[in-house]
């Protein structure tokens, strides 16, 4: 009790500060707390508040992720213990709200699907089609982006005054190059918000493309074949800096239990530990590995591919696509430590800067 | 066949795991139903995804799982000599991890996040199980090598043990200078490379269109 008492003294304390002094510190101080009191909608809202003045406050954007999602945490456990006694279609709503926010499309699928089996309430399906489009935009699975349509489609003609579903078709058709599907979907949202200038813009800017439009199916299917949507930045080859990445492959071949240590970007791979006919065999031997891996991590509903690894007397070959190439190392042994490191840092965009440093 | 897959339906994050034929049969196939601490159910015969928040039904997975083991042997044979043993794909909606064994595979299917080392050892330990199962039905001749050659490879490229000797370069090696060739080649083959860069320690590698 005393412990309580003092930290409210502390909330109280760290309030007044803030009152006087709008410094980016106070803040911080009043945020932890909150969070330390385990009042994480308060300290949500007091690094709102604190961003507001101090928008490039690390401290401050971490505090508030952390206390978002202890948040989300603690509501998803009450929601679930609520929807064990009195299930409602309130609570179904906001629990697979709440998991798909927190990127949890698995536990919002399950939800969803109890929710439609127990009331067959059509909302439901549209968050079948929600958690089956996070799927198919993470892991550009062909059958997960079908499924997502088909669900919004029939969630759509049984709730037409509903705006959603029709964004989720918009949406999946328009990343993957289904432009009539688009226009379509389009078409229906432009009829429940007639004038729209947002939505007319679009809608004129899909009616152009609508001449190299590809069936919905074949659309998925390319997706899932080549790992791209028709916005993602394509893997240009050899546009890479490799001053920049030099050092870090050095650095990383030079550990004792690497033989060879590897970059690879579409279709140029820069070898370490291994020089002519070797390395150009090794590498191409890797890109088939990560290609295979990656392909197969897609049809297997796996989603994307993290990491790759096969381990044998030979040692172990790990494999990490990144947002900008993928890094890659034959050790004697499983990768740690600084192995390990180097390859994060290496398939890594953000981070390949520092590497270089 | 349950029997082998008991240790590892116990630990944490396992959603599926399962016995296959190297040529992609499931032979056991044990799924989690519904979220974590739900039961595990034999799918073995399950053409159909009929569990809730199943996206895909098991005898494809397990034939995929047996396809993508194939492809990686068959480029990992350009690699090194010896077949691996077990394999490990990382993705963002769960993890495989596949042991290979003799004539079949275990595998098993992790939650996202979920650590792959953990069932290192309780799939050895299976696979360990299989062999002692095949054995005593007498499938399995643990003498016999598992292949002539690893795929990829062509016939007469060098012998074994040369070959196996080539797999993993000294520390004398290393101290020599460059690295010794993993394979074939070597530095008169390196010489006669057009694409051989100006840092010797480095090569830049193409594929086969020679695009740059």
């Amino acid at each position: 009790m005393s412990w309580f008492t003092t930290s409210r003294g502390r909330v109280r304390r760290a309030i007044r500060a803030v009152s006087k002094d709008s410094r980016a510190a106070n803040y911080v101080a009043l945020a932890r707390e909150y969070s330390a009191l385990g009042q994480h909608e308060n300290a949500v809202r007091t690094c709102s508040e604190g961003l507001e003045l101090h928008p490039e406050c690390d401290e401050l954007q971490r505090i508030a992720r952390g206390a978002r999602a202890e948040h989300q945490r603690a509501r998803t456990a009450c929601l679930r213990k609520e929807l064990s006694v009195a299930p409602r279609a309130a609570l179904y709503r906001e629990l697979c709200e709440l998991l798909l926010e927190a990127g949890e499309a698995q536990g919002a699928l399950e939800t969803a699907q109890r929710w439609r089996s127990r009331t067959q309430e059509p909302e439901a399906l549209y968050f079948v089609a929600a958690a089956h489009a996070e799927f198919f935009f993470d892991g550009r699975r062909s059958h997960d982006g079908m499924s997502a349509f088909q669900s919004a489609d029939e969630c759509a003609r049984s709730l037409p005054r509903d705006k959603r579903p029709l964004r989720l078709q918009f949406e999946i058709a328009r990343r993957c190059g289904a432009w009539e599907d688009a226009r379509r979907a389009l078409a229906r949202l432009l009829e429940l918000m007639p004038g729209n200038p947002l939505l007319e813009a679009r809608f004129r800017r899909v009616l152009a493309n609508c001449a190299h439009s590809k069936p919905l199916q074949r659309a998925l299917v390319d997706v899932e074949r080549s790992g791209q949507f028709l916005d993602d930045e394509p893997e240009e080859a050899g546009t890479f800096d490799r001053e920049s990445l030099r050092p870090a492959l050095k650095r990383l071949a030079s550990v004792p239990e690497v033989h060879v240590a590897f970059f690879l970007r579409g279709n140029t791979a820069l070898v370490q530990g291994a020089r002519g006919p070797t390395a150009d065999r090794t590498a191409r031997a890797v890109r088939e590995v990560l290609k295979a891996s990656q392909a197969s991590a897609r049809r297997m509903a796996l989603g994307r591919a993290l990491e790759i690894r096969v381990e044998g007397s030979f040692g172990a070959l790990t494999l990490k696509p990144g947002s900008r190439g993928a890094s890659a190392a034959w050790t004697s042994r499983p990768p740690r430590g600084e192995v390990r490191a180097v390859l994060d840092q290496l398939s890594d965009e953000t981070r390949r800067e520092e590497v270089a440093r | 066949m349950k029997d082998i897959l008991s240790e590892l339906i116990q630990l944490p994050g396992v959603k599926q795991a399962a016995v296959i034929s190297s040529v992609g049969v499931p032979v056991c196939v044990l799924e989690r139903s519904g979220g974590a601490g739900g039961e595990f159910i034999d799918c073995t015969s399950s053409g159909e995804t009929s569990l809730e928040g199943q996206r895909i039904d098991p005898a494809s997975f397990v034939a995929l799982a047996a396809s993508w083991v194939d492809d990686v042997m068959r480029a990992g044979g350009q690699i090194a000599w010896e077949l691996p043993k077990r394999f490990v794909l990382t993705a963002s909606q769960g993890s495989l991890v596949v042991h290979r064994g003799p004539d079949a595979h275990v595998m098993v299917v992790l939650e996202p996040g979920t650590s792959t080392d953990l069932v290192s050892l309780p799939l050895e330990v299976a696979v360990e199980r299989l062999h002692k199962q095949l054995r005593d039905l007498g499938r399995f001749d643990p003498d016999q090598s598992p292949a002539a050659l690893p795929s990829g490879e062509p016939e007469g490229s060098g012998s074994g043990a040369l070959a196996s000797a080539m797999t993993s370069p000294t520390a004398a090696d290393r101290d020599a200078g460059g690295r010794r060739p993993i394979t074939s080649g070597g530095p008169q083959a390196a010489a006669s490379n057009p694409l051989e860069p100006s840092d010797p320690d480095e090569s830049a590698s193409f594929d086969a269109t020679g695009d740059h």
